[in-house]
């Protein structure tokens, strides 16, 4: 920190925007590029506790020894939101009555200590009627777990964090 | 995502090859490293919680002459961090 000076006991939260977007990490930043962690195979846990602050992936599940707990469970359901959402979609920009592209500001967010895009048009498109099918068929199923508010009354299959679990017995091991 | 169709289309080419017809699970995360590295750069191009998330002082402090007592919540809202 540049004229900064801050007592060990005050321990501050990093101004996670603005490491993000330093192009000296990440080289064009606003650009939506994937492959910038293509060589990148760490687990969210692995790369929010590497030591080496270069080889962080992103900080937004914090720093230090009071790290997001439930980084695990975001890593996943992210993992499984975006490969099923794009498996299935097809997602495009909207277009208005005149028939042009409306694309969105993605520097027009919500205001607050949590921030994400404000509402904004898309297309979402079935890719085929075959996947359209499958996540219809996969919703009736689910929703007989589902009490009426949405909540769980019995975990689905395969919810098993085994990954997890592994990674829980090895730190007992230790 | 409907900002950068070019994402769109090369995770859909991943996906397709390793997938084709099922539905993706936990267990293709090996096989899926763009969809992975998606995960990541959602994370990092929004990070919901942009200035980080308050830590709490363990002990009575003091800083530029303001007094922090013990179990003050604080945060880092520096835009000049390095």
């Amino acid at each position: 920190m540049s004229e900064t000076k801050t007592d060990r006991s005050v321990p501050p939260s990093g101004n996670v925007w603005a490491i993000h977007n330093d192009p000296q990490r990440h080289p064009d930043p606003r650009r939506f590029d994937p492959t910038r962690y293509i060589n990148d195979d760490q687990t969210a846990a692995e790369a929010a506790s590497n030591p080496i602050a270069s080889k962080r992936d992103h900080f937004v599940f914090g720093a230090g020894r009071r790290l997001c707990q439930g980084m695990h469970i975001a890593e996943r359901s992210l993992f499984l939101a975006i490969s099923r959402l794009l498996w299935t979609f097809d997602l495009r920009t909207a277009r208005n009555a005149d028939g042009d592209e409306i694309v969105p500001d993605a520097a027009d967010l919500t205001e607050g200590l949590m921030i994400q895009p404000k509402p904004f048009p898309a297309s979402i498109v079935p890719r085929n009627s075959d996947k359209a099918q499958m996540v219809k068929d996969e919703w009736e199923k689910m929703e007989e777990l589902l009490d009426e508010d949405l909540q769980w009354k019995v975990l689905p299959e395969g919810l098993i964090w085994k990954e997890y679990k592994q990674a829980a017995e090895k730190d007992l091991e230790e | 995502m409907v900002l950068f169709p070019e994402v769109v289309k090369a995770a859909q080419e991943e996906l397709d090859r390793v997938c084709s017809d099922r539905m993706p699970t936990l267990e293709d995360a090996p096989d899926l490293p763009y969809i992975r590295g998606c995960v990541k750069e959602s994370l990092r191009w929004m990070p919901t919680d942009a200035l980080g998330v308050p830590h709490a002082v363990i002990r009575d402090d003091e800083y530029l002459g303001y007094t922090i007592p013990k179990g003050a919540g604080v945060m880092c809202k520096s835009t000049h961090m390095q």
